[in-house]
């Protein structure tokens, strides 16, 4: 389990993380969703121990990752966002560097790394030098270092980032099957349908904040039935505000300005007709209109004002 | 017992990167090897014969004095430079304008007996305008020869008279008499001479000549007859190699940076510092072999006359060590790949031409050799030079390896703490 109480870290004047507080239950995965920047590598690295947190508390089983360093960590395995590898050597060898840095030894070692080769899918091409890898091999071998010591705990710093999608599903597949083993598993993703698809919980977080917190269902509940239309073209914002709360006032405007208009409302098909004729009647001129279901996403526009982009 | 198994595994991993990426240890080893094939053949290593100057000698006058004169050219060290022909003035000058020879010494009739009464002559050289050094040399020794015997004539000016006069009378032989009379004259003259022209020093310096090689012999110090160019350059060759493995080894951290290795071992339960140690000593391990097999080529394939060569080896693969750990501190000190690289690299190239890795210490000016002992392989250099000499005893590197190992320990702490604090997990 990692429990995670008021997190602050700072690099001078700047806020990397401002207060988040969550636990990550063994046997699940929870996900923390964000942009580039958000705040989630800064996260996991201090629940990792790489960083000092500036201020608050995190625990790893019942260790303290501040005074208990050595034992917290001992209970985690670590996947970093690069492919934290050493090129010029093979899979077992690297393998066997990364099982012996979290305490393993002697025929344990050498037998587990046997294991994690064919769990990985690399048992054949073991002896090779993984500079001759393609990238999804190495994020599978990235992967593999991380659960060599088979950790009651588990960091995912973006690991399908860059990777073919035959490559990511098999990914996928053994994060799945680690917290199907009972291990807490933390995943930190911009990919908005990795998080629906793999986590059990997910944590929006912003600029070091987290937004929303919940299980997919409990979030989608956030968002409601509405759908969102994002609209492009030229319009006057002040105008546009006006004559929708005056005529359709139960669209809510999320985003406003001369070039696009993104805004929420019940049955967007059916009331499509009605909100383009308040919009003509303003003086817009309209291109392009797309609308989309109540999902994750939409729970993250609303949340934090803006569209998830790489 | 666990961290020093986690440091074995740094060892171990660190050396199997090295050593299957060959090209890195070629790059480093070949650069020093390079620069020492230029400079032996630059300063007459190769198999190039001494250059000798073409002396042609048109002598006229076929005196005693001349014969004296052109003798004197075949005489020692100066038969091995100067090669002498006997050619007729018209001959020489023929093979001076074709270019066969360096210069072509003309000896006019009546230059004996003009020496003999005292009277000024000329002897006329004339050189080789397509040569440049040759003829200067020429000119250089005839000068010393004719000054010579300037002075001989003034010294002995009545013997000769005598020996002149004879001549002019007729008479073969001189007089049992006149001969016992100029040997004593000669003889009063030299022993006043002797006051100024033999001075003590002369005496005493070849007293200490003597002594000097007793003394060599019985301490085991190098003779300095013995110290040929290799002799000074090879010690600084190997500290070259010292400057490029330390240079090629620190900027790997950079690649452990990039590639997230660094920042994946902060993570690990072991701290930090086992694993840059781990680097270190890979890297160390490699110096050290490398080393040793150099200076072993130096001693028993070259044959140059190193004392303690084994003790003076490891003390320079020590250095070695040190200025891996001395650069990567250097290099975790920035931000970016780029400022630390040219950082490092001017330290390379101060310690190159100022520490005594590229020119011997030597040869470098005396100021430039006293500022060299302050840098890490002058210091190096200085200390190693005097074992291999004989001027030290191996013992008396204890005390500077101990120094270095202070260094390296600093150094060390300071590269751990460091990449913990910040630097290993920073991407940018």
């Amino acid at each position: 389990m990692i429990t995670v109480e008021d997190l602050h870290k700072s690099y001078g004047d700047t806020v990397a993380v401002d207060g988040i507080t969550f636990t990550a239950e063994p046997g699940r995965i929870f996900g923390l969703l964000g942009p580039n920047g958000a705040g989630k590598t800064t996260s996991i690295d201090c629940i990792a121990g790489v960083h000092k947190p500036t201020s608050g508390r995190i625990t790893v089983g019942e260790f303290d990752i501040v005074r208990n360093a050595r034992q917290a960590k001992a209970q985690m395995g670590v996947v970093p966002q690069e492919v934290a590898l050493y090129e010029e050597v093979s899979a077992r060898e690297n393998l066997h560097f990364w099982g012996g840095a979290c305490g393993l030894k002697g025929a344990t070692l050498k037998e587990r790394a046997t294991e994690v080769l064919e769990l990985i899918g690399l048992i054949d091409r073991a002896e090779e030098a993984i500079k001759k890898y393609s990238g999804g091999m190495k994020r599978r071998l990235n992967f593999g270092c991380g659960i060599m010591h088979q950790p009651p705990v588990l960091l995912l710093d973006e690991p399908t980032v860059g990777i073919d999608p035959q490559s990511r599903v098999r990914l996928l597949d053994l994060v799945r099957e680690q917290a199907a083993a009972g291990v807490t598993v933390l995943y930190t993703t911009h990919y908005m349908e990795e998080a629906e698809a793999l986590c059990d919980e997910i944590a929006i977080i912003d600029h070091g904040t987290i937004h929303a917190q919940g299980s997919l269902e409990e979030l989608r509940t956030l968002v409601g039935e509405k759908d969102m239309v994002r609209l492009t073209g030229t319009f006057d914002p002040g105008t546009v505000s006006r004559a929708l709360s005056d005529n359709l006032p139960e669209v809510e405007i999320m985003e406003s300005d001369e070039e696009a208009l993104l805004v929420s409302m019940m049955d967007a098909a059916g009331n499509l007709v009605a909100l383009l004729g308040v919009l003509h009647d303003t003086g817009a001129v309209l291109r392009e209109t797309s609308v989309r279901r109540p999902s994750l996403e939409t729970l993250f526009i609303k949340m934090t004002g803006k569209e998830l982009r790489e | 017992m666990s961290n020093l198994r986690y440091l074995l595994a740094a060892i171990r991993k660190d050396i199997g990167r090295i050593l299957k990426d060959p090209l890195g240890i070629l790059l480093w080893l070949c650069m020093p090897v390079m620069v020492g094939v230029l400079v032996n053949l630059a300063f007459g290593g190769g198999d190039g014969e001494t250059p000798t100057a073409e002396l042609l000698i048109a002598d006229e006058d076929n005196s005693l004095l001349s014969g004296l004169l052109t003798g004197g050219f075949g005489q020692g060290e100066m038969a091995e430079l100067i090669h002498t022909r006997a050619v007729t003035r018209a001959e020489g000058e023929r093979e001076i304008y074709r270019g066969r020879a360096t210069a072509l010494l003309v000896i006019p009739e009546g230059f004996g007996d003009s020496f003999l009464n005292g009277e000024q002559d000329t002897l006329s050289l004339l050189t080789n305008p397509s040569q440049t050094i040759l003829p200067g040399i020429v000119e250089e020794i005839l000068e010393i020869m004719t000054t010579g015997g300037g002075l001989l004539r003034e010294f002995l000016g009545p013997q000769i008279d005598l020996i002149a006069s004879g001549e002019e009378t007729g008479e073969d032989l001189l007089a049992d008499q006149t001969v016992a009379g100029m040997a004593v004259d000669i003889n009063n003259l030299m022993e006043g001479a002797g006051t100024w022209l033999f001075p003590p020093a002369i005496a005493f310096q070849n007293i200490s000549v003597d002594t000097t090689a007793v003394t060599e012999a019985e301490t085991g110090m190098v003779a300095e007859e013995e110290k040929t160019l290799l002799w000074y350059f090879f010690p600084s060759l190997l500290t070259l190699l010292l400057i490029f493995s330390g240079m090629t080894f620190s900027s790997d951290i950079w690649e452990e940076r990039r590639a997230g290795t660094l920042r994946r071992g902060l993570s690990v339960p072991f701290p930090m510092r086992w694993m840059i140690l781990g680097k270190f000593l890979a890297a160390s391990l490699i110096i050290v072999t490398v080393i040793l097999m150099a200076a072993a080529f130096g001693r028993f394939v070259l044959n140059l006359p190193h004392y303690s060569w084994l003790a003076g080896a490891l003390f320079l693969a020590l250095t070695g060590a040190t200025l891996v750990a001395g650069m990567t501190a250097l290099q975790v000190l920035f931000r970016t790949e780029r400022g630390a690289s040219i950082v490092v690299m001017f330290f390379v190239m101060v310690m190159m031409f100022g520490g005594g890795s590229f020119f011997p210490l030597e040869a470098m000016p005396g100021f430039l050799q006293r500022i060299a002992v302050y840098l890490p392989n002058g210091w190096a250099l200085t200390h190693y030079k005097s074992v291999i000499d004989g001027h030290s005893a191996a013992g008396e590197l204890l005390l500077p390896a101990i120094i270095l190992i202070s260094v390296f320990i600093l150094c060390w702490t300071f590269c751990s703490w460091q990449i913990a604090r910040r630097w290993g997990s920073d991407p940018s």
